[in-house]
């Protein structure tokens, strides 16, 4: 009797080893690294079409004669928007999973200089005479308006910003579920200067 | 006393026969008890190797619950909104007259948004050689409903003073129209980094998805039409 008792103790541990190696799945938690090169993707490549306007007033001349100096340069170029992956902290601590998202920025700007041709230029009809410095000068001023027009342009911004927390949400919660986790994430938004152990936590919310 | 001593004798023999068939009755039923456990052991391990046999035959034979399927794969790149991109354009119109003379320029602001067709993307899993393939469609611009030009953007520089009249705002605005529309027919770059950025946002969903859970898998991403 010992022995059938015996025998079937261990017919049952096969069984039941058997069912544990075929139900074990891979048992995967957000990970840092996948999180940054989502943010290193998450990056915008912008085209930007802009007008630099130049204005001087009684640029030439004397006293009746004095003409003003007037004219627009059209010029393209490509920046990009994004999050600083560096900058980017995940923490796990169980279900709950804590993102510090740094705020988006531009991370390049370029003018296309094959953009500016002699059409690019735009000169008004009682325009005192536009010379080369003029045109380097207004050239170099586009330059920094550009980038200065991308940093100050907050819906791309805030596009850029919502992209990368939407990829990252969509990445803690997509891997939760394969692996039958319910993840919470927690967001903590951090300021332009602000290390990643700020303590700002909000709610994200994808319409805002 | 003879036929006592005769009768006594006859009934020692009996029951000394009576007992040694006892004894043999005994020796029979304990070997049919010893056949009985014998057989229910075995009966008892039968059923369990086929029990055994079976679960493993089971469990062999049910599907292996597939993480990387083009279902599951569909769900994640249920992107919505992150498959379109906006963009504020800033240019420059220019104004003739009828003999062709230029009269004004006219700076603008428009938006344009590009993007593509969700419902279009496929993705093809082949689970034998661990291949996925996204196709994203073209990424498009409907010059009626993608195209938004801001008439209070508007700023001249005139070539002709005498142009400046009441109807600067209306021949401009129909001016500007015209050359955004120009503009993106000649020049692709917006489209084109659409694309780029599409391309991306597809990696960015699906790449770190794959290398945690199932890293045998090769990702290849093109546009509609790319070899």
């Amino acid at each position: 009797m010992k022995k059938i008792i015996f025998t079937l103790l261990i017919c049952f541990l096969l069984v039941c080893t058997a069912c544990k190696n075929e139900k074990e799945e891979p048992q995967a938690k957000p990970d840092v690294v996948q999180a940054k090169a989502i943010c290193e993707l998450a990056t915008m490549e912008c085209y930007y079409n802009n007008v630099a306007k130049y204005y001087e007033e009684d640029a030439s001349g004397f006293l009746f004669w004095e003409k003003d100096k007037n004219f627009w340069i059209e010029y393209s170029g490509i920046v990009t928007v994004g999050i600083d992956a560096s900058r980017l902290a995940i923490e796990v601590d169980g279900t709950t999973v804590t993102i510090s998202l740094p705020p988006a920025e531009v991370l390049d700007c370029a003018v296309d200089s094959d953009s500016l041709t002699e059409d690019s230029f735009y000169i008004a009809d009682d325009s005192a005479k536009v010379k080369a410095e003029d045109q380097t000068q207004a050239l170099q001023v586009a330059q920094q308006k550009m980038r200065e027009e991308a940093e100050n342009d907050s819906e791309l911004l805030s596009d850029a910003q919502q992209l990368a927390q939407k990829l990252l949400e969509d990445y803690v919660n997509n891997l939760g579920e394969a692996v039958g986790v319910e993840y919470t994430i927690e967001w903590i938004y951090l300021d332009a200067n602000e290390e990643a152990d700020g303590d700002t936590i909000g709610d994200y919310d994808p319409e805002k | 006393m003879n036929k006592r001593n005769t009768f006594d004798e006859t009934a020692s023999e009996e029951i000394s026969e009576m007992n040694a068939g006892k004894k043999e009755k005994n020796k029979k039923a304990g070997k049919s008890i010893n056949i009985k456990i014998k057989i229910r052991t075995i009966f008892i391990v039968a059923i369990a190797v086929i029990v055994i046999i079976a679960t493993v035959i089971k469990l062999k034979q049910e599907p292996k619950k597939e993480i990387v399927s083009e279902a599951s794969l569909q769900k994640i790149l249920n992107v919505g909104r992150l498959s379109t991109f906006e963009t504020t354009y800033y240019g420059v119109a220019k104004v003739d007259n009828n003999k062709g003379k230029i009269q004004y320029y006219v700076s603008y602001e428009a938006t344009i948004t590009a993007g593509f067709d969700f419902d279009q993307l496929t993705i093809s899993v082949n689970q034998d050689n661990k291949s996925i393939v996204i196709t994203i469609p073209k990424v498009d611009i409907d010059y009626n409903n993608d195209i938004n030009v801001n008439p209070e953007s508007f700023e001249y520089l005139f070539v002709n003073d005498k142009a400046n009249d009441e109807t600067v705002s209306a021949e401009a605005t129909k001016a500007c129209n015209q050359d955004i529309r120009y503009e993106l027919d000649a020049n692709h770059t917006i489209v084109n980094l659409a694309e780029k950025n599409s391309k991306r946002v597809v990696e960015a969903l699906i790449k770190p998805f794959l290398e945690q859970l199932d890293e045998e898998f090769t990702l290849e991403i093109k546009m509609e039409g790319e070899q």
